[in-house]
């Protein structure tokens, strides 16, 4: 697997995470299986320093108004409060992989 | 042909999972710490259970939900390696041993112990007409489907070498409370639990019973091993080293269910001997808590967690440089280089 292609992966969760923040970082780490080396997932605590360098779509999104729990692939916002459909992330995975 | 070697045979018959696994570390523990002792095959069956590898977290591997509605226990092994399911349809044997005799049986490395006691189980297979095959690293086939894997522990001057054989376990419910890592099936080529594995039954019609097949294991470890068998049951010292560890440890929900720490960054992959995760906290590209999960297979507890202590506190770049000199094998030293280097990729 080409090291030069990898999809980001980001969630802004609570801190301690919340029974949903939870669900959307097992729903996240899943995706790491069905994936193997081809995805990185950061995870930012709301009100913790940023530990990793986020995407420019992630700090655009999340600029003014931070919506917890949120998910981005690639930069793109794919859920806000709500744990995502597991099938549309997927695509949305899938798409950037092509596109990669 | 030399004089045959004595082995310990010991059926404790406990059934309790949790009190197995202590009785397991208990006889790992006396073995390295005792200056003669001959080496000790134990055979055992437990209720329907789950037994998670050493470097697992059974809420990513097993539904917890279902077994705790189930009754089903969880216990966390000593040994790394898979989640596995088991039940009275199968038994489970260990060997154990001072690492002196290695030399002894011509091994030199400890990875030749799973094709050496691999043997036995294909021989076995032999006496039912059944074609079976060492899968590597740990496991062993019939037409590609797993009924029997292995695992081991490195302990001091002692070493456990472990297997599970299916004869006839219940597979559905296997498939209802194992949830394996979709990157174990990649390039196996199969799609659920219950496409790849296979009880001993349903090879064959001559295998009757578990008994049956628990008798014959022994004769066909006896015969390829050229030793011969003392049955003798645990000694009070045994029997209470285990119930000390498993009032201290095993029947203790923490011991499984380690508390999840948080991290920041996720990266996986799929290496020879199963799946790596590595989960991170990093400050300015610094590791600042590193830690290594999966069902990959390495005996040895104390140099992976020499490694990640070692890790802390370097950079993503002086980790990858750093990691080459690890006592772990060649195999883990990749995988960890390579999920290193996405991290560095995609930050």
């Amino acid at each position: 697997m080409s090291e030069e292609k990898i999809v980001r992966l980001e969630i802004l969760v609570a801190s301690p995470p919340t029974k949903k923040c939870k669900a959307m970082i097992a729903m996240f780490e899943k995706f790491m299986d069905e994936f193997p080396g081809q995805l990185k997932l950061d995870i930012y605590y709301a009100g913790e320093p940023m530990l990793t360098q986020p995407t420019e779509g992630f700090r655009k999104e999340t600029g003014k108004v931070r919506k917890i729990p949120s998910a981005y692939v690639n930069g793109k916002n794919v859920a806000s409060q709500e744990v995502p459909d597991e099938e549309t992330v997927r695509k949305e995975i899938i798409n950037c992989l092509k596109i990669n | 042909m030399a004089n045959k070697q004595t082995w310990r045979l010991v059926r404790d018959g406990i059934t309790d999972p949790y009190m197995h696994f202590a009785v397991e570390e208990a006889l790992l523990r006396l073995t390295d710490e005792s200056k003669e002792i001959f080496p000790t095959l134990r055979l055992r069956q437990t209720i329907p259970s789950v037994w998670i590898g050493y470097y697992q977290v059974p809420e990513e591997d097993v539904d917890v939900d279902f077994c705790k509605a189930n009754e089903i226990p969880i216990v966390r092994r000593l040994n790394s390696g898979g989640a596995v399911y088991q039940d009275e349809g199968s038994f489970c044997y260990s060997a154990f041993f001072k690492k002196s005799l290695l030399a002894q049986w011509k091994i030199s490395h400890t990875d030749e112990l799973y094709s050496y006691f691999g043997k036995v189980i294909i021989d076995l297979c032999k006496k039912y007409n059944i074609n079976a095959n060492l899968s590597p690293v740990n496991d062993i086939t019939v037409n590609g489907r797993k009924f029997y894997g292995s695992a081991q522990i490195d302990w001091y001057s002692a070493f456990a070498h472990s297997g599970s054989i299916l004869v006839h376990a219940n597979i559905d419910r296997m498939q209802q409370v194992l949830k394996p890592s979709d990157l174990k099936f990649i390039d196996k080529g199969f799609k659920s639990v219950k496409e790849r594995v296979i009880n001993l039954k349903e090879c064959s019609a001559l295998v009757q019973s578990i008994e049956q097949v628990k008798e014959d294991f022994i004769n066909t470890f006896a015969d390829i091993l050229n030793v011969q068998f003392e049955e003798i049951p645990l000694t009070p010292e045994e029997y209470a080293l285990a119930q000390k560890l498993y009032e201290d440890k095993y029947a203790k929900p923490e011991w499984t269910f380690t508390k999840a720490r948080t991290y920041t960054t996720m990266v996986s992959t799929k290496i020879a001997s199963g799946v790596l995760k590595l989960k991170l906290n990093l400050l300015n590209n610094s590791i600042q808590d590193i830690v290594l999960s999966g069902d990959f297979i390495f005996p040895n507890h104390q140099n992976i967690e020499q490694l990640m202590a070692a890790m802390k506190g370097k950079n993503i770049d002086e980790a990858i440089q750093w990691v080459p000199q690890a006592g772990v094998s060649r195999d883990l030293k990749d995988g960890i280089i390579h999920l290193l280097r996405q991290i560095k990729v995609a930050s």
